[in-house]
Formats: C-alpha cells, sequence, structure tokens
C-alpha cells in the first residue's frame, strides 16, 4: 500500500498547488498518515482510484467539473476529499460529519494517537499550512519576514511556480 | 519549627509590576523575594533537550519554546492558548465567556461571573504575567486624562498629574525599550488642542519609530484631512504610529534587549506577525527580561509555583507582619505545603484582579471599602469589512498605528471617548480568519483548487479591521469580590465579578460606531460587522445593537486618591491602613482614559519602587 | 581560512603577501576580503537549512551565530573600503564561487563543498576557519588582515594622499545590525580603520602568536560550559573561535574551562541527531533537475532571490545603507525558499538524495 504519489497528485488537483510545492511543505506524509489511519483503507483506495481514472480519461470535460462528478458529489469520497484540503490549507484534522461517520466510519487503523476528533496534526504541520502564503503572507508566528516588511505593498506576485507552467 | 524567611521586601506577583520592583530594588542592595503563583521557564529560552547528566533530574526543563510548542497545536489560538491552564492558579480564558441570563451566573471559567454583563478581560498566571501576550502598546495618557472630574465632571481625578509622572514616563520608555518618535506622539500637529501631550524638550525614545504598515499608510493618505462632527464640533481623524515596546532600530548608543536565555535572538522585531498571544523571538518586551535583570543583582529570589492566599496583620503596629502561600509542585496535583516570609515591606503586585483578592482574602487595606471596586477595562468594539485594494493583510505586528485624534476633547462632559486602533492582521479577531473562516469556503462555498486558491489570495488581503478602545469610567458597583462557595483546587478563591457598562461608555461605543460608518463611506471599505444578540458582549444603546470584547486592560480594583475614605492607596501608592503594605498595577489607577494601560502603569511602578527604597531608608 | 593565487587573484610572492603600496591594491584587497567572508555563506547555510525543523537546536544556533559573524566582518571590511573611497562590488556572477570550489591545504588541495549537515560538513566548515596557528606556511585570514593593516599605515603616512577622503558614500552604520556578531563602529580615520579590521581578526580566526600552545587552556571562564543540568549556558555568548565551535559540535561535547586544543572538549555532551537532517544532494547543480521542471522553477526562484540580495547587499554598500532593512527580508526569504527545496526528494535518486540550492547570481540578462 504505498500511496504517497497518489496522494499528491490527488492533492495538487484539490489545491491547486504543484506536487514539488506540497513536497516542499515536509509534511504530506504526516497528512496521509493521519488519513489512512482514520479513514478506512478500501474507501482511500476507492479514492485515488476515482482520480486515476479522471487523469485517464480523455474526456472533453474539464477536469475540475471530472472531480466535481466523481469526488466531490460523492457522498463516501466527497467529505474525504474535503477534508484532504483542509489539511493542506490549515493543518488541521476536521472530525468526519455524523453522518459520514455513521455509514463509513471504523475504528482507528494504526497510530491511537490519531483519533477523528478535531486536532492540529504537528507544530510543523501549522507552519507549512498553505493558506497563508495563498493570501500573501506567513503563518503566524512563524517564518518571519523581516524587520519592515509589512510596511511593502502587498505583492502581487505569488510564486513563480504557479504563475508558470 | 522552622525560622521564617526574611527579606527587605517580599513582592506577590512576578509580572512586568513586580519585576520592576524586584530590580529597581535587587539594584540597590536590598534582599527581595518574589512569590509568583504560576509557573514559569527559568530563563531558559529552549527546553532542557537533554535529561542525563549531573543534577537534571528525570524530566526536561521547559523553556519559552515550550510555549511555542503549546501555541503551534493548539486548535483555539486564544492570548492564552501557549500559556496551559494551572488548576492551582487558574486564569480566565475569552473562550469560557457567554451571555449571562438575567439574573444567572456564569461559572464555567475561574470567573464566577455575576453580570449582567460579562467581564471580557483575561490575564495571564505565568512568570512573565500579561506581559507575555501584550501587544506592546505603549501610549503615555493625555494631561486631561488625570483630571476629568474637574474638566468634565466625570469618574475621578488622580492625585497626581501629567507632569508629575513624565520623568517617570521615560524611565520607563527606556527601560521597556519603546519605539517611536517623541514629537509624533506629542500630537501637536494634531489640530485638536485637548490631545496634545508634552514631551520634555530634547527627550527622545530609546528606538525610532516602527515602520508603519502599507494599511496604515494607505488610511493615512485615505483619511488625511478629514473631520468629524461631534456635538456640534469639528475633530480632526489622523493616523499616527503608535509606540510599541518591541525592538525596533536603536538610537544612539542604546542597545536592546534580546531574548532572555538567548540574547542573540530578539533584538529586532521579524514581523511574526503574533505578538499576541507570544511572539516567538521576545523582540516584544515581556517581564521576563526585568526578572532576569533583577535576578543579576544577585539580591532577588523569585519563587515559582507559589500562591500567596493570606496578609497577617500585626494589630499593634497595623504593619503587614506575614504573607502566607502555598506552595505546590505538579500544577495538576492540589498537593501543596504552607509556607511563611516575612518583609520589612510587602508589595502586592499580583494583578488588578488578584491583589484586590488576595486583600479581601485577608481583610486588609479596606477601610475604605473601596478594595475590589472601580473595575474598569477598555470594552473594545470592533468593525470590519472589506478593502477596495489589497492592504496587505495579516503582516506586521498586530497594530502599528491608530487614530488618537479623538482621544480628548469637550464631548467627554457626555460620552465617552475613544482611541481608534488599526488591525493589521485582517479579520483574526472578528472572524477568526483565516483558520476559522477557510472551512466555510470549501464546506459550504464548495471551492477547492483553482477557485478556492484565487477567492483566498484576492479577498484575505483586503480584510481589515478596526478596534475601538471606549473608555470606562469608574463604577463602585463594577467590583471584584469572594464567595466562600467558589474557590480553586487549592481551596483559593476565585473571583466574583459584577460588570455593567454605563450608558456613557455605550453612547462613546455609538459615536465610535458612527465615525467608522463615515471612514468606511470615505474608504470604500465593504462592510462586514455584525453584531448579535448571541454574542457575550453584545449589548444596546438607543435601540441599536453593539458588541464589546475584552482589551486585557484590567484597570481600578485599589484606586489610588488624595483621601483615604474614598480610595486605597495613597500618591505614593502605599495602602492607607498598613505602613508597610504597597500596592503596584493597574489596580491603582483611578480612570482608564483611551491609552493602553501598561505604560502607565509601569510608570507609576518606577515611581513606587522609588518610594519603597525611600521608605526602607527611614525603617 | 586560506587564500592563494590560484583561487582568488592575490599577489603572493612565495608564502608572503605583497606589500601594499597604492589605493588601488589597498582597494583590491578590501574586495578581496568581502568575497572572502560572503563565500563561506553558502557553505554555512547549506548546512544550517538542511537542519530538520526544531531538532538539533544547539548545532543550528552555532552555525548561526558563525554566519552572523561573517556578515559582521563583511560589513567591517566593506565599511574600510567605502571610507576610504572604494566601491564594494557584490552583485556579479564573479563574485561568489561555483561549487565544489577549492581552497589550499596544507600540503593538497581541500575541496569545500556545499553539504547537508553532518560530519563531513563539520570537517570542512573546521578546516575552513583553521587558526593560523595549525597552518604552519599558509597565509591566513589573519596575516591577510594584518597586510592590509600595513597597508594602511603606510599609504596613511604618505603625504599628499587623503587616505580617507571626505564625501564617501555612507557607511552601514550599527542601528542596522542586529542579531549578535559585534558593534559595528564608523571608520573615520587609521585608528577606526585598524579597529574595524582587528575586530574581524579576533573575533573569527584568533590573532597569529608566536607563541601558541596547544596544551594552553582555551580562554573560557568559569562557568562556561560547566554542566548545570540546563541548556541556557549552551547559548551563552563565548569568545571561543568557530574553530573551536564547530570542533564543539563535530566531537558532539563541549569545551569548558581548562581544556586545551590538545585536550579537546570534554564537557557535556551536546546533543546531535545526523539523521534529523534532510538528504539534500552534494554540491547541488542545476544539471540534478534537468527535465524537472517544478525543481528547475524553485531553483530559479531561489537563484533570483539570492540575486536580488546580492543587489541590495551592493545598494546598500554604495550610498544607500537603508536598503539593507528590505535586505533582511530578502535573506528570510532565501532561508525559506532553500529549506522548500531541501525537503523535496529528486527523482528516481538511487541515493534517496533530495533537492538543494544552487547559489548562483543570475545577470539581469538571463531574468
Amino acid at each position: 500500500m504505498d500511496w504517497l504519489d497518489d496522494f499528491y497528485q490527488l492533492s495538487a488537483a484539490l489545491t491547486d498547488y504543484k506536487v514539488a510545492q506540497l513536497q516542499g511543505t515536509g509534511v504530506g506524509e504526516d497528512y496521509l498518515e493521519v488519513l489512512s489511519t482514520i479513514i478506512p483503507h478500501a474507501i482511500l483506495a476507492e479514492l485515488f482510484g476515482s482520480y486515476r481514472s479522471i487523469v485517464a480519461e480523455n474526456s472533453a470535460t474539464p477536469t475540475e467539473q471530472l472531480i466535481r462528478d466523481g469526488i466531490l458529489s460523492n457522498a463516501k469520497l466527497g467529505p474525504v476529499a474535503r477534508n484532504i484540503i483542509k489539511m493542506w490549507y490549515l493543518s488541521i484534522w476536521y472530525q468526519m460529519p455524523e453522518d459520514w461517520r455513521q455509514l463509513y466510519g471504523k475504528p482507528n487503523q494504526g497510530d491511537p494517537k490519531y483519533q477523528d476528533v478535531q486536532f492540529v496534526v504537528s507544530r510543523n504541520a501549522y507552519i507549512q499550512g498553505l493558506v497563508w502564503q495563498t493570501l500573501g503572507s506567513h503563518p503566524m508566528g512563524a517564518k518571519q519576514p523581516g524587520y519592515g516588511t509589512w510596511g511593502d505593498k502587498p505583492s502581487d506576485r505569488s510564486s513563480i511556480v504557479s504563475t508558470t507552467s | 519549627m522552622n525560622t521564617v524567611d526574611e527579606f527587605d521586601v517580599v513582592v506577590v506577583g512576578a509580572g512586568i509590576s513586580g519585576a520592576i520592583i524586584a530590580e529597581q530594588l535587587g539594584s540597590k542592595g536590598k534582599k527581595v523575594l518574589v512569590l509568583e503563583a504560576g509557573s514559569g521557564t527559568g530563563d531558559r529560552f529552549w527546553n532542557s533537550s537533554t535529561s542525563t547528566g549531573a543534577g537534571s533530574g528525570n524530566g526536561k526543563k521547559p523553556g519559552y519554546e515550550s510555549y511555542m510548542d503549546t501555541f503551534f497545536t493548539a486548535l483555539a489560538k486564544i492570548p492564552n492558548a501557549p500559556y496551559s491552564n494551572n488548576p492551582n492558579a487558574p486564569q480566565p480564558l475569552v473562550t469560557d465567556l457567554e451571555p449571562i441570563a438575567q439574573n444567572q451566573t456564569l461559572t464555567n471559567g475561574y470567573f464566577v461571573q455575576k453580570g449582567p454583563l460579562p467581564f471580557a478581560s483575561t490575564y495571564t498566571r505565568a512568570e512573565g504575567g500579561t506581559t507575555l501576550h501584550w501587544l506592546g502598546t505603549c501610549l503615555r495618557m493625555l494631561p486631561e486624562d488625570f483630571k476629568i472630574k474637574t474638566e468634565f465632571g466625570r469618574g475621578l481625578d488622580w492625585p497626581i498629574s501629567y507632569s508629575d509622572l513624565e520623568k517617570w514616563y521615560q524611565v520607563a520608555e527606556e527601560n521597556i525599550g519603546v519605539s517611536a518618535d517623541a514629537a509624533e506622539q506629542s500630537y501637536s500637529n494634531i489640530p485638536n488642542k485637548a490631545v496634545h501631550i508634552p514631551y520634555e524638550s530634547g527627550y527622545n525614545y530609546p528606538m525610532e519609530a516602527i515602520p508603519q504598515s502599507y494599511l496604515d499608510k494607505y488610511m493615512s493618505s485615505g483619511l488625511r484631512q478629514m473631520t468629524v462632527t461631534l456635538d456640534g464640533k469639528d475633530y480632526p481623524v489622523d493616523v499616527v504610529s503608535t509606540p510599541q515596546g518591541r525592538n525596533g532600530m536603536p538610537r544612539g548608543s542604546y542597545r536592546p534587549v534580546g531574548a532572555v536565555g538567548d540574547s542573540d535572538l530578539g533584538q529586532r522585531c521579524a514581523g511574526n506577525s503574533n505578538c499576541v498571544p507570544i511572539c516567538p523571538i521576545q523582540a516584544k518586551y515581556n517581564a521576563l527580561k526585568t526578572l532576569a535583570q533583577a535576578q543579576k543583582t544577585h539580591h532577588v529570589e523569585i519563587r515559582t509555583q507559589c500562591v500567596a492566599y493570606n496578609l497577617e496583620v500585626d494589630p499593634a503596629t497595623q504593619h503587614i507582619s506575614k504573607v502566607h502561600y502555598k506552595q505546590y509542585s505538579d500544577p495538576n496535583s492540589p498537593e501543596h505545603v504552607c509556607k511563611t516570609v516575612k518583609g520589612k515591606i510587602i508589595v502586592l503586585a499580583a494583578h488588578a484582579v488578584e491583589n484586590a483578592k488576595l486583600m479581601l482574602a485577608s481583610g486588609v487595606g479596606n477601610s475604605s471599602d473601596q478594595v475590589g471596586r472601580n473595575l474598569m477595562d477598555h470594552p473594545t468594539m470592533l468593525t470590519w469589512g472589506l478593502m477596495p485594494t489589497k492592504i496587505g493583510a495579516f503582516r506586521g505586528p498586530g497594530s502599528t498605528s491608530g487614530i488618537p485624534s479623538l482621544r480628548g476633547g469637550d464631548f467627554r462632559r457626555n460620552r465617552a471617548a475613544f482611541r481608534i486602533e488599526i488591525g493589521n492582521w485582517g479579520w483574526s479577531w472578528p472572524e477568526g480568519a483565516p483558520v476559522g473562516t477557510v472551512p466555510d469556503l470549501i464546506d459550504q462555498k464548495n471551492l477547492f483548487g483553482a477557485q478556492l486558491k484565487q477567492t483566498i489570495a484576492s479577498v484575505y488581503p483586503r480584510m481589515f479591521r478596526f478596534g475601538f478602545l471606549v473608555e470606562q469610567l469608574p463604577d463602585p458597583n463594577n467590583r471584584v469580590t469572594i464567595d466562600p462557595t467558589y474557590r480553586d483546587q487549592l481551596g483559593n478563591y476565585r473571583p466574583v465579578i459584577d460588570y455593567d457598562v454605563s450608558d456613557y461608555t455605550r453612547a462613546g461605543m455609538a459615536a465610535a460606531k458612527q465615525v467608522s460608518d463615515l471612514i468606511f463611506q470615505r474608504l470604500g471599505v465593504e462592510g462586514f460587522t455584525e453584531y448579535k444578540p448571541s454574542d457575550p458582549g453584545y449589548l444596546t444603546y438607543q435601540g441599536q445593537g453593539y458588541t464589546y470584547n475584552g482589551a486585557g486592560h484590567l484597570v481600578g480594583t485599589h484606586i489610588m486618591g488624595s483621601d483615604s475614605k474614598t480610595s486605597v492607596v495613597n500618591r505614593d501608592q502605599r495602602s492607607w491602613d498598613h505602613p508597610n503594605l504597597y500596592l503596584v498595577g493597574c489596580g491603582n489607577m483611578p480612570t482608564i482614559a483611551t491609552s493602553n494601560p501598561t505604560l502607565t502603569m509601569a510608570a507609576l511602578t518606577y515611581w513606587a519602587a522609588d518610594n519603597v527604597y525611600k521608605a526602607l531608608a527611614d525603617m | 581560512m586560506y587564500i592563494n593565487e590560484e583561487c582568488k587573484p592575490i599577489k603572493v610572492a612565495g608564502n608572503k603577501l605583497c606589500p601594499i603600496t597604492t589605493i588601488d591594491e589597498l582597494h583590491h584587497n578590501l574586495q578581496l576580503a568581502i568575497e572572502l567572508e560572503f563565500a563561506t555563506l553558502p557553505t554555512y547555510l547549506s548546512a544550517l537549512y538542511s537542519i530538520k525543523e526544531n531538532t538539533n537546536v544547539c548545532a543550528y544556533s552555532v552555525i548561526g551565530s558563525v554566519v552572523m559573524e561573517e556578515m559582521f566582518h563583511l560589513t567591517n571590511a566593506a565599511n574600510v573600503l567605502i571610507a576610504t573611497g572604494g566601491k564594494p562590488a557584490l552583485n556579479n556572477p564573479e563574485f561568489i564561487p561555483s561549487f565544489p570550489t577549492k581552497l589550499p591545504d596544507k600540503e593538497e588541495w581541500f575541496t569545500v563543498n556545499l553539504l547537508k549537515f553532518s560530519p563531513e560538513a563539520l570537517s570542512t566548515f573546521k578546516y575552513i576557519e583553521e587558526p593560523a596557528e595549525l597552518a604552519h606556511g599558509f597565509i591566513t585570514i589573519g596575516e591577510f588582515y594584518e597586510n592590509i593593516i600595513h597597508g594602511l599605515v603606510h599609504l596613511n603616512e604618505q603625504s599628499g594622499l587623503d587616505l580617507f577622503p571626505s564625501g564617501t558614500c555612507p557607511q552601514i552604520e550599527h542601528k542596522y545590525y542586529y542579531g549578535g556578531g559585534g558593534i559595528i563602529s564608523r571608520v573615520t580615520d587609521l585608528d577606526s580603520a585598524i579597529f574595524a579590521l582587528n575586530a574581524i581578526v579576533v573575533q573569527g580566526e584568533g590573532i597569529p602568536t608566536a607563541k601558541w600552545d596547544p596544551d594552553k587552556p582555551l580562554p573560557l571562564d568559569e562557568t562556561t560550559g560547566i554542566w548545570s543540568g540546563d541548556d541556557p549556558l549552551f547559548m551563552q555568548p563565548r569568545e571561543l573561535a568557530h574553530y573551536y565551535r564547530f570542533d564543539e559540535l563535530a566531537q558532539g561535547r563541549r569545551y569548558v574551562c581548562g581544556d586545551t586544543h590538545n585536550s579537546g572538549p570534554t564537557g557535556p555532551e551536546i546533543p546531535i541527531d545526523y539523521s534529523a537532517v534532510y538528504n539534500m544532494v552534494p554540491n547541488p547543480c542545476s544539471k540534478y533537475y534537468e527535465g524537472r521542471s517544478e525543481l528547475q522553477t524553485l531553483n530559479q526562484e531561489f537563484n533570483l532571490i539570492f540575486t536580488e540580495l546580492l543587489n541590495q547587499l551592493h545598494s546598500a554598500f554604495n550610498g544607500k545603507p537603508e536598503t539593507l532593512e528590505p535586505a533582511v527580508g530578502t535573506m528570510f526569504r532565501l532561508k525559506y525558499a532553500a529549506q522548500e527545496l531541501m525537503r523535496i526528494p529528486i527523482p528516481d535518486s538511487p541515493q534517496g538524495y533530495y533537492a538543494g540550492p544552487t547559489w548562483e547570481f543570475i545577470s539581469e540578462s538571463c531574468w
């Protein structure tokens, strides 16, 4: 069961960040561990499989719509995908919705430190939350930008990685 | 029986005022003991990373960095988030707050709140005190703030004037390490004489002004020449940078003080945008720095996890003869031993609420019946919206400028004055953005991928908020009391609080909202302000709803005055009732006016230290 | 640090430095000093930034403090150059070496590599900072600065030459510099120029002395490094030369009062975890990223920030000292960009290497 590549590919599509940028946070493997501890593996296999077939499908429909069709609007997979987005952006695992837990939830499948309750994944994960760079700043309390930088005109230049290729 | 330790001075509380007393007297050779109810980090910045070796014991010892660990992994990043709750020295939390139903008592936090409105401010019970999470704003009070009874027929006059305190302001600014420009802070360019503050000619702050945020500059140019009409009179709306207790570029030979335990860190603010709840590098002043200086005198001993609970009075002399305290080794266990110390002089520096509680519990110093009364805060009303363009929210110190031009004027006869704070952190205070708001974009607005990214990138940098710090007058019915029903796990009293916001202050909030509306109109801000009856601080005035928040500015409770019948301490900050008991801290302030109180309190405390030193010489 | 004709264009006759006799030679030597101080930074910073977050706190702090001191040295050398009417030049591709680069060893060439934090990296660091006393027969940085001081004295005595002219570019004032390292003082005359250069030598590589004794205790006061059960001592400012500070990390022990060069450090253990380090490829080079457009782009982004930093420093030393303020922000961006690269595995690397920045100045024509 090596889902890391699948996880990065799907995460890149869900967040609009490049795989290298997600790897560059250094916490992707932690997120996958949280995910595979809390979410039943059959559901994860289905989720990654769905994304692989979306990519493979040579459809005229835009990929974004295919993701909405096949994943986000799927009662089983949608909440999982949304939790993946929230983990990347906010570094927090949110408890799965009540109705989802009734239907699909399973007891913890790995490290008991990860339970399906709301928690900050780790200190490093907080610092690597994507929301901060997306909003043009830095995580509050970390990645200090330096004296006086708050007086600069906010930059429209987001990472050149996201504007090229 | 053990002999009782005896000191020249016993200080209760290791926050900023206790640290100042200890450092000032220790440096003059006086033997000082500081009792701190909460835990400490023992001058360590980094956590002790190894547990081998002689004398280290088994446990790793936490440093300041342990507060960062706690902060990063806390879900609710509230002001006390880094400083774990300690059941032996409990502290109030903003998450304790709820609206108080009529005739109900709110008991779910440390405070026992009897209402009718909840008291919304909190403080920190740990070595270093609330300066661990203060913003660092170091405003002086206006000259007229010291005599509002005389000038406006409101509140109380102080027994001292601005000019009495001026030299102590300078001492406090030097020692805290304030960055600002004196010419600007005199407000002499503001066309409202009521707010002008005289500075001694030639004086300047130890460090250059902290750079203004892009938002400050944007607003400053947008509001140029703006005036508002209040009570038929025009007042200017001027943006001025705020003096801050954080390290900037030094003037002359001044050398900024870095972090305790790693002095290379924190020599200059690096823009961590996290002053509240914790500056990761201690570029912002905190009392740990003054405590470290106090200990360097070798005359000061700090005992943490020691909760003072009773002051014993010698009936013959009315001196405080002994201080009784409970010492515990594990914050989570109520196990403790009771100990006693003696001091020639006792200084209570435990914070406005805790000072009052300790005096009430001991039955001391209260011949005036004013102990615990006149509790004040700056009820802080927020307004928020989206700027028409990106102003770079979520960057820099929490606030680098404000609008001080409405801090004083004749309108104070009719309604409260206020200072406007310009917030640099978007909607983090009013809405918990971004962590509290982004899930909604994903779960309810159904955004993902590029749409989600672009929404955050285009909207969040435009987020903006004002904070209106509205003056609250001394009211004897706003008070801290004790009740044997309510105790903490060590058996010490929990503060019982009666609190309300008067029409005078509500009228100030209404005027503030009007000013905000005009500014929003002028700048083209898309307003998102919403005051909900479910807000703990929701109130109404003339049919309109407003919400206040706590500013963390707890003032009053043992006010100074010139009459022993109506005040708790005299102008020397000594108890009217006990010749060797001094009280320090914001509790001494008879009024709160419109400035964040720490600088004024620090100035008063340097003065008090001088008084204590002289009193020791006379003993 | 060693310098040699073949690695830097410095006039050397045998093992002796040529005396400085003209103002141009003085400026040339001071420019060289700036280049030498700067040249160590990619090496140190590569190791520093490869340390995983919140690990190896002591090593991180030691390397970081040495970096701050190198910046202090660079600034002092630049101030002397400015004060004597020269113009520091930092914004060109020749200003930085391309790695691996070679600095001469006692008997053979020694290669300075960009390495992750590792015993090998620490060996390089020790080599770079090796005290004059150990460098028999080679020119040390101490001797190099001594030669500059002799040149200053010589030129100052020449009539008709205004060695410290008025109207030079503003120097870097102390208020711009913080975070440890030293106090920057203004250079206005011979004494203040010598003071600034001596500050470099004393702090970094030690003063060369004929009476050096490897069994003489190092200048540590009684409490330094003595085990007290607490770590704050690890952060105490100490007057210990860079070489010994790196040696402490290499040996995983603290020097304490009474320790000598020959005894090595005998104090408490320094916790070091070489596994808590990103496995950065040695001497990252753009060819590793060929065909990996995301890595290429991130590395390009790093090099653009690095270039911006050099441009800002150049500007700060050439009339606009206030540019140092935004340069601090650029340094932080450089760090985060380096760390981002170091967390990304190079695809299909047999050794399991991770990426790393290549530290290249990008000329404007390539933007």
